[in-house]
């Protein structure tokens, strides 16, 4: 299973990133656990500067800004 | 000192992050609820950090600074209300070539005269664009039509064929609006296989008006020129309408006709909506 994670406090281009992260995995029928983190504490423990930020197994694929669908498909296939 | 080290959200906080794909957005704004949503879909693809939205009477104008910023982006993107297509016009007559089109009736989304704009359907273009659907457009422009093109690549010719009228739908239109309404229909199933072996695309557009354009109701436009500008002789005139009058709430209404050759149409024969098409494409 892949551990797909999406730092950000709520706002529109995290819940954007959400909502495209969604569509990636529904479109590749992958098995992958989508995380929302939106607690402070925890985004700062992780030590992510920067949100919205997307992990996919414990590594960053985008900082800051929001990746869409095909990029997603793209990183969660291995191809970016 | 915690607080001093807090992440800090890439919404409005002036920070440019590295990776993404720099976009520039176009969208026709026209005059109807689809042009409408066309650039509140603009702008809410601006808030979430798709691309930006840039203003395409500009780029029409010749602005310098926007060409600039055409040439700097890495993807163009035109959102438009209808294939009328106005937004994709303008930009590829300043020699660019648009890498996603989004066409907000082929999203399912009716082009109307109401500007009340549902979230739903911004939400629908929104998500398109996130999507790259608009690449999908481009794509089956694009490919050579074997047929009149020229095989080069260019675009291929397109009719849209609009009709206008007051009524939800052709059940719930004027009597003489729902009888163009279904021979506009017909004559667009009728000539759309001929004309695709020749490389040109048709598509049929329904634009809902709102009750107080009732002049407007029962016209016909061809690549957005209407009927009796294309055929020569042609008049507008309005007979009483009583379903009209039913449908706005009148005692009495009137509706659009059309004269030609000494004969008064109040609902539009297809030979003459056939004859328009070939003289909208320049083929009569």
């Amino acid at each position: 299973m892949v551990l797909i994670e999406v730092f950000g406090t709520g706002c529109v281009k995290c819940r954007r990133m959400i909502k495209n992260v969604e569509t990636a995995v529904k479109d590749l029928g992958i098995d992958a656990e989508v995380r929302k983190i939106e607690s402070l504490d925890e985004i700062m423990d992780r030590g992510v500067m920067l949100t919205p930020t997307l992990y996919v197994d414990g590594e960053p694929k985008a900082v800051g800004h929001v990746p869409c669908v095909e990029d997603i498909r793209r990183i969660l296939l291995g191809e970016m | 000192m915690r607080e001093q080290n807090l992440p800090r959200c890439a919404c409005g906080s002036g920070v440019e992050p590295a990776g993404g794909t720099k976009r520039i957005i176009f969208a026709c704004a026209g005059a109807s609820n689809a042009g409408q949503v066309s650039n509140e879909a603009a702008v809410q693809l601006t808030k979430e950090g798709y691309g930006n939205i840039a203003c395409t009477a500009s780029l029409a104008v010749g602005t310098p600074s926007t060409r600039k910023n055409v040439e700097e982006a890495d993807e163009v993107i035109v959102i438009d209300g209808c294939p009328v297509g106005c937004a994709r016009q303008i930009i590829e007559r300043t020699g660019i070539t648009p890498d996603q089109e989004i066409v907000v009736t082929d999203l399912g989304i009716k082009k109307g005269g109401s500007l009340d704009l549902s979230e739903e359907d911004v939400e629908t273009v929104v998500s398109a664009a996130w999507e790259g659907r608009g690449r999908e457009t481009r794509k089956r422009r694009s490919e050579p039509s074997g047929g009149r093109g020229c095989g080069c690549g260019g675009s291929m010719e397109t009719l849209v064929v609009e009709w206008r009228h007051i009524g939800s739908d052709v059940e719930e239109t004027c009597e003489r609006c729902g009888e163009t309404g279904r021979t506009v229909m017909g004559v667009v199933e009728e000539i759309r296989p001929i004309l695709e072996e020749e490389g040109i695309t048709v598509r049929f557009v329904e634009t809902v008006l709102p009750d107080e354009a009732i002049a407007e109701s029962n016209s016909i436009l061809f690549n957005g020129v209407l009927l009796e500008d294309l055929i020569e002789g042609m008049e507008v005139t309005s007979t009483p309408c009583c379903s009209c009058a039913c449908i706005t709430g009148q005692d009495d209404a009137e509706c659009r006709a059309v004269k030609y050759n000494g004969e008064r149409y109040e609902a539009i024969p297809p030979e003459l909506i056939a004859r328009a098409a070939l003289k909208a494409l320049g083929l009569e």
